[in-house]
């Protein structure tokens, strides 16, 4: 994989409302796809990120395993439609509505191979369900919209099928952009009742709002309804997140305008 | 006071007890010895200075002193590492979390914590115990270890099998950056902007700069729990029964081996009994807590005993105990607890493994183990976390005799290069410190370690917080390695 030079921006299925740079490169990533390694037995699955996610499931639960995602009325609809990358839906690192039971994607991610925006391509963690060695930089990648490097592979611990037995899942009729809100418990009630019918969905144990339209302000917890998640920065946080793109993605060649509306 | 900085030495003990006041600054031969190791005892280096700070800004004061000094400094819990990360470094000192012990915020309604990081792992749970929350990571060391320490090794223990190692349960932190920054990273609501940073500070061994608070997310205390201990008449078909628990769809929330050696051991030193013949034995325990299977029954529990107790059985168990009470369970544990520190009853001294592969490998890896020790003319027990595949094999020797320590450290380092090839990691839970150096470059290439290095500049830009640690290479390491390594003083 070759990067240009100039900015270039990472193509997944295009469902979580990636902002196009003009005039960037594209690195179209869903032909990049396929399992790697997959052991039921270990419960250890190796992905390439272009894998669809529609694709991924099917095929590992055919072997009695799966990734604890919440799924949607028929087929597969991520609250959002359609289904996205595997590599895509962990940069989108959006919560899912049976995260307070089952974990997110912090919880199943292992290791990664990444390649960096000036070209290093290069692995963290591995495929050991514990492992203290070094420092775990694929944990960042989760939610980072492709400013942190671009995904390459994840190592990923599955979920035994049989023991996952979800909620019955609620049909949600919305294809379009909506926004995610979560606060402390203290404020979830207000929350989730201030919305009416602009909500999509609530989850209560993890205090979480799908919404669209406008966010409502709220006294505690973050917002994310235009890729950006706001609530519990300063200038200080903001120094650091600054540094860790400038460490790996220099220069912003990588999702350029997600960078910028990061700042 | 006898310091270690030279000329200047009385100026710098001063200029830190107006910071932490005069009782918080130690020095002299005592204090010296007490703080130059952690419970990797085989490297030594004696700190300039132990310092006491009593709040997150008194450590701020310190680092910034450092920095105007040029003094090299590393964190310290309850020094119960076993790798080396509260290793002084060079003309270093230790900043000790010894005072810094408060449960600052109890949040019930949003199962959050925030404590210091010097409250040890065993408190943060007692303190809501009677709300039925715990802070579910449960390293072994969790009476002493602090939740400084454990979010430093991203600390394990029995039940990250089903709960998950400390990472998951953290919210947020305070941390005293390496720039001399008070940094406040996340909070009481899971996923705030820049908690994604968090991810890189826990299990960073302390390299990255010191955390003094936390948010810590509270867990539901199971209120069904099911503990059986199975004997088996070998090793392989326990290792065997290992995976095929997991494989069968079933989360037990631990499954713990203890083999012959740690069997004899506890026999030897505690009386304990268990029926002839048992090669290995599994203790595995099931709940219906949290995470995981939602809305799980007691009966649903018991039955997961009774399957796995089944399956043992058809893998040849001589023996099988569920518990019928707590202080049955009690009991049964106690094999698991008491099992490293019977090992003195074997030999003067014993060094504790760790490395991790995954479960359906265990079989081989077992085997490996036997037969690296019997090579190398060392003793060897295994008393591990068999459920994550993270091994814990304890050589025994006596370390009086230099050839042993020797064919000791060769052996441990079989035992970690069989288990990066057999796709697992060089440390499970112990961490890198100092003692894995060496051994980084076995699972990752000269890219990767690039890549780690990149990562490290993210928060750390100098050579001062805890330098020399977790990656090899580093430049102005020789001189630090050349005084550990075994030079007493």
């Amino acid at each position: 994989m070759i990067l240009g030079g100039g900015p270039c921006d990472i193509l997944g299925s295009g469902t979580k409302g990636g902002l196009r740079h003009a005039g960037a490169g594209e690195i179209p990533m869903t032909d990049y796809a396929g399992i790697l390694n997959f052991s039921p037995a270990d419960q250890l699955l190796t992905v390439r990120a272009g894998t669809r996610l529609a694709d991924l499931l099917p095929e590992i639960e055919a072997q009695g395993q799966t990734l604890p995602l919440a799924r949607f009325g028929e087929g597969f609809e991520y609250l959002g439609g359609l289904p996205g990358t595997v590599g895509g839906t962990i940069s989108a690192g959006l919560p899912h509505f049976l995260e307070a039971r089952f974990g997110h994607w912090t919880d199943w991610l292992l290791g990664a191979r990444i390649l960096t925006g000036d070209g290093l391509d290069a692995k963290s963690g591995s495929q050991a369900v514990k492992s203290v060695a070094g420092f775990d930089i694929y944990k960042m990648l989760v939610g980072s919209r492709g400013t942190l490097g671009l995904i390459l592979e994840v190592h990923l611990r599955t979920y035994p099928l049989e023991a996952f037995r979800p909620p019955t899942p609620k049909a949600v009729a919305h294809t379009g952009p909506f926004g995610v809100q979560r606060v402390a418990a203290e404020d979830f009630d207000a929350l989730r009742d201030g919305y009416g019918d602009r909500l999509l969905a609530a989850e209560e144990e993890s205090k979480t709002v799908w919404f669209t339209g406008e966010p409502l302000a709220a006294p505690s917890g973050w917002v994310q309804h235009d890729g950006v998640r706001r609530g519990g920065s300063s200038s200080l946080v903001e120094k650091y997140r600054a540094r860790a793109r400038e460490t790996f993605n220099s220069g912003a060649v990588l999702n350029r305008a997600e960078c910028e509306r990061t700042r | 006071m006898r310091t270690r900085f030279g000329p200047q030495g009385a100026d710098y003990a001063e200029k830190f007890a107006r910071i932490v006041g005069a009782e918080g600054v130690l020095s002299g031969p005592a204090a010296e010895r007490a703080y130059d190791c952690d419970a990797y005892s085989v490297d030594r280096s004696a700190p300039a200075l132990v310092l006491l700070p009593r709040s997150t800004n008194e450590v701020c004061e310190i680092v910034a002193a450092c920095l105007e000094s040029n003094i090299p400094y590393t964190a310290r819990g309850a020094g119960t590492g076993l790798s080396g990360g509260a290793l002084p470094a060079l003309g270093g000192l230790v900043i000790s979390t010894k005072k810094l012990t408060q449960i600052l915020e109890i949040d019930l309604a949003n199962r959050a914590m925030r404590a210091q990081c010097g409250v040890t792992n065993k408190k943060l749970s007692d303190a809501v115990r009677q709300d039925g929350l715990h802070f579910a990571p449960d390293p072994s060391s969790q009476t002493v270890s602090t939740l400084g320490g454990n979010i430093g090794e991203n600390a394990g223990g029995p039940h990250t099998l089903k709960y998950g190692v400390t990472a998951p349960h953290v919210l947020g932190v305070t941390m005293v950056t390496p720039e001399a920054e008070v940094l406040e990273l996340g909070g009481k609501v899971a996923g705030l902007a820049g908690s994604e940073l968090i991810g890189l500070i826990v299990g960073s061994e302390g390299t990255l700069g010191i955390v003094t608070e936390a948010w810590v997310r509270l867990t539901v205390v199971p209120t069904h729990v099911e503990t059986a201990l199975i004997a088996f008449p070998s090793v392989r078909q326990a290792t065997e029964t290992v995976s095929e628990i997991i494989a069968g769809g079933i989360i037990p929330c631990a499954l713990e081996l203890i083999d012959h050696g740690i069997l004899g051991a506890l026999r030897a030193a505690f009386n304990l009994q268990y029926p002839e013949g048992t090669q290995a034995m599994l203790l595995v325990e099931c709940d219906n807590g949290g995470q995981g299977v939602a809305g799980t029954t007691a009966d649903e529990v018991r039955s997961d005993i009774r399957r796995i107790s089944e399956l043992c059985e058809r893998n040849g168990a001589i023996h099988v105990r569920v518990a019928k009470d707590e202080a049955e369970r009690a009991k049964l544990w106690e094999a698991r607890k008491k099992g490293v520190g019977a090992m003195g009853r074997l030999a003067p001294s014993v060094v504790t493994h760790d490395g991790v592969i995954p479960r359906s490998r265990l079989p081989e890896m077992l085997d490996f183990v036997y037969a690296v020790a019997a090579e190398h003319n060392v003793g060897v027990a295994n008393i591990f976390h068999a459920g994550d595949g993270n091994l814990h094999p304890c050589f025994y020797f006596d370390d009086r005799d230099p050839q042993q320590v020797e064919r000791v450290v060769e052996a441990g380092e079989a035992v970690i290069r069989k288990c990066i090839e057999l796709g697992g990691s060089v440390s499970g839970e112990h961490g890198i410190g100092v003692e894995k150096l060496d051994l980084m470059a076995l699972m990752f290439t000269e890219d990767d370690l690039a890549l780690q290095q990149r990562a490290k500049t993210v928060f750390n830009r100098g050579e001062l917080c805890n330098p020399c640690k977790v990656l090899p290479n580093q430049k102005s390491c020789v001189e630090h390695r050349k005084r550990w390594r075994g030079v007493a003083w």
